[in-house]
C-alpha cells in the first residue's frame, strides 16, 4: 500500500543572493489508491511539491513518506510515474520505444508489456510513429502509457492536459480515470481548472501563494465511476463552488 | 479514440523519387562546380595576357596544369601527408572536445575552472608556441596534429556544450525520476539532442584544419603540400607551387563540403 504523508514541509530556493519561500508548513496525506487534485494560483509551489514526492529534490524541512520509505529509495525502486505537461517525448524513439525507456534506464523488463499500454491509452496501430508524426494530446498518452510502463504505485501529473483543448481534454480525462482505477496507484493531479478537479478527484487540495500553503482540503463524496452527466448535478457545482470560495475567498462573498 | 488526426507522415516522396532527386542535385553541383573553374580559367588567362604578367609572377593556367600532370605523384603524397594531419588532428580535437564538454556537464565548477585556461589556449597565437610544439613534439606529422587540434578544439567543443546543454528540463528530470545514472542520461538524451550542434562544431573547424595543418607545416618543415609549395616557390618552380595552391584549395573546398553535408543529413 502506498501512502504518501507529508508533514512539515518547507521548500525555499536560494535565487542570486536571496532566498524565495515556494512552500511552507505543508501537512498532507494522500491514502493509497487515492486520486488528488492539487489546484492553486500559479507559483504557489504545485510542481515543486510534486517535484518533492518524485525526489526532484529534497525539501528544506519536515519529511515526505512514500509507502514505506522516503521518496529517494521509491523513485529508486522505479515506484513514481511522472507525467510532465508538456509531452517530453525523445524525438529518435518511436512510440513503443518512448514507452519503454524507463525500464531500459531501470535495466529491468518493462512491468507492463509496451506495446498493451500503447493500446491501453488509445493508440494501437501507432507503436512505430515518430512523436513528430502524432497530435498533441497522441503526444500526450505516449507520455502516460509511459509513466506507466513500471506499474508505479504513485503518479504524479503535472497539468499533464493544460496545452489541450477542452473537448480532448475531457475525453482524456475520462480515460485517465479508467486507467488509474485499473492501476492501483495514488494519483496526484495539478490542475488549474476547478471542474476537472472536482470532477476527477476524491480529495481537492486548494493551494495559496506567497508562500504556498494548504488553504482548503475538500473532499468530493461523488460516486464512481465519474461520468460526465455528473457535470450536471447540483452536488458537482456545490463542490465547485467551494473549491471556487477557497480560491478566492471574500471576492465571492455576496456583498451584503 | 480519434482526438486529432496524426500529421501526415506519408508525404514523403519514395526512395526512388527521392535518389532520383539527389541524383540530380549532384549533377546541378557539378555543372555549378564546372562554370566555376572555366570562369576561374578564363579570368586567370585574360589578367596574365591583358597585364602582360611574366610568367615568374604568376605563372599562365596551361603551366599549372602541366605542373599538376607531372608532378601528380609528389603532389599526392604531399597531399596525403597533409590529409592524415587534418583529418587526425580534427578526429583527435573531436574525441577531446566532446569529452571535455561533456565533462562540463557533471559540475559547473570544472567548466568554471577549465573554460579560461581553454580560451588562453584558444587566444595564443599559434605561430608563438610553435617553437615550442616543434620542441617537444618533433618535426614531423605530430606536431601538425597537435596544431590541427589547438585550432579545432574550440569551436568543437564551444558547440558541443550548448548541444549538451540543450535537452529541457524536463527531460533530464524524466530521467532522474526513472533512476538514470549521470552517464544514461548523457548516453540516451544529452548525446543525441548535442548531435547537430557537435556536427556544426565539426563543419566550422574544418573550415580552417587544412590551413592549420599546413601552417604546421611551414614552421616545421614536415613534408604535406604546405611545405611543397613553400619549396615549390624558393626554387622558383611558380607552375608547382600554385599546383600545390589549386590542390590545397579544392581539398580544403572538399572537406568543407562534405562536413556541410554530414550535418544537413542530420539535422533532417
Ligand atoms: N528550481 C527552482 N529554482 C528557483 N526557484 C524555483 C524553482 N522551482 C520553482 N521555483 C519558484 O518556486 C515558486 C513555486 O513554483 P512552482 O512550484 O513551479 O509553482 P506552480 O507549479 O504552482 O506554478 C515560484 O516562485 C518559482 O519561481
Ligand atoms: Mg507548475
Amino acid at each position: 500500500m502506498t501512502e504518501i504523508a507529508i508533514s512539515g514541509v518547507s521548500k525555499s530556493f536560494s535565487l542570486g543572493k536571496g532566498e524565495i519561500q515556494a512552500l511552507a508548513d505543508i501537512e498532507i496525506t494522500f491514502p493509497s489508491g487515492s486520486f488528488t487534485a492539487l489546484i492553486g494560483p500559479s507559483g504557489c509551489g504545485k510542481s515543486t511539491l510534486l517535484r518533492l514526492i518524485a525526489d526532484v529534490f529534497p525539501p528544506t524541512t519536515g519529511s515526505i513518506r512514500v509507502g514505506d520509505h522516503g521518496p529517494d529509495a521509491a523513485r529508486l525502486s522505479h515506484e513514481i510515474g511522472f507525467v510532465f505537461q508538456d509531452p517530453t517525448l525523445l524525438p529518435w524513439r518511436n512510440v513503443v520505444e518512448n514507452v519503454r525507456l524507463p525500464a531500459e534506464v531501470a535495466k529491468i523488463a518493462p512491468r507492463r508489456d509496451p506495446a498493451a499500454l500503447t493500446t491501453l491509452v488509445g493508440l494501437a496501430g501507432f507503436e512505430e510513429a515518430r512523436p513528430s508524426q502524432l497530435s498533441g494530446g497522441m503526444q500526450q498518452r505516449v507520455a502516460i502509457a509511459r509513466a506507466l510502463a513500471l506499474d508505479p504505485k504513485v503518479l504524479l501529473m503535472d497539468e499533464p492536459f493544460g496545452a489541450l483543448d477542452e473537448i480532448t481534454r475531457q475525453r482524456m480525462n475520462m480515460e485517465l480515470l479508467r486507467i488509474w482505477k485499473e492501476s492501483g496507484a495514488t494519483a496526484v493531479l495539478v490542475t488549474h481548472s476547478i471542474s476537472e478537479a472536482v470532477f476527477m478527484a476524491d480529495t481537492v487540495v486548494v493551494l495559496s501563494a506567497n508562500p504556498g500553503r494548504v488553504s482548503e482540503v475538500i473532499s468530493v463524496d461523488l460516486p464512481r465511476p465519474r461520468r460526465l452527466d455528473l457535470m450536471r448535478d447540483a452536488r458537482f457545482n456545490s463542490y465547485e463552488n467551494k473549491v471556487r470560495e477557497a480560491l478566492f475567498g471574500d471576492d465571492m462573498k455576496v456583498p451584503a | 479514440m480519434a482526438d486529432t488526426a496524426p500529421h501526415q507522415a506519408d508525404k514523403r516522396p519514395s526512395r526512388y523519387a527521392e535518389s532520383q532527386e539527389r541524383l540530380a542535385a549532384l549533377g546541378r553541383f557539378a555543372r555549378f562546380v564546372a562554370v566555376v573553374l572555366v570562369v576561374v580559367v578564363v579570368l586567370w588567362q585574360g589578367a596574365i595576357s591583358l597585364l602582360d604578367i611574366e610568367p615568374f609572377v604568376a605563372p599562365d593556367p596551361l603551366s599549372v596544369g602541366q605542373a599538376l600532370v607531372q608532378e601528380t605523384d609528389a603532389l599526392a603524397v604531399a597531399l596525403a601527408y597533409t590529409l592524415r594531419s587534418t583529418v587526425g588532428g580534427v578526429a583527435l580535437a573531436l574525441v577531446l572536445a566532446v569529452s571535455i564538454a561533456g565533462l562540463f556537464t557533471l559540475s559547473p565548477l570544472l567548466s568554471r575552472a577549465l573554460l579560461p585556461l581553454i580560451i588562453m589556449l584558444r587566444t595564443a597565437p599559434i605561430l608563438a608556441i610553435a617553437p615550442l610544439l616543434i620542441l617537444i613534439f618533433g618535426r614531423g606529422q605530430t606536431t601538425s596534429i597537435v596544431v590541427v587540434v589547438i585550432v579545432s578544439f574550440f569551436p568543437i567543443m564551444v558547440n558541443a556544450a550548448r548541444g549538451f546543454a540543450s535537452p529541457k528540463a524536463n527531460a533530464l528530470e524524466l530521467m532522474h525520476v526513472c533512476g538514470a545514472s549521470w552517464w544514461q542520461t548523457f548516453t540516451r538524451v544529452r548525446v543525441p539532442f548535442a548531435l547537430p550542434f557537435i556536427f556544426t562544431g565539426i563543419r566550422m573547424a574544418s573550415a580552417g584544419a587544412v590551413l592549420s595543418a599546413m601552417l604546421a607545416e611551414w614552421l616545421s618543415g614536415a613534408p604535406g603540400i604546405g611545405t611543397l609549395i613553400l619549396e615549390a616557390s624558393s626554387f622558383r618552380k611558380l607552375p608547382l607551387m600554385w599546383a600545390g595552391v589549386v590542390v590545397s584549395m579544392i581539398t580544403a573546398t572538399a572537406i568543407y563540403g562534405l562536413t556541410v553535408w554530414m550535418e544537413r543529413r542530420l539535422s533532417r
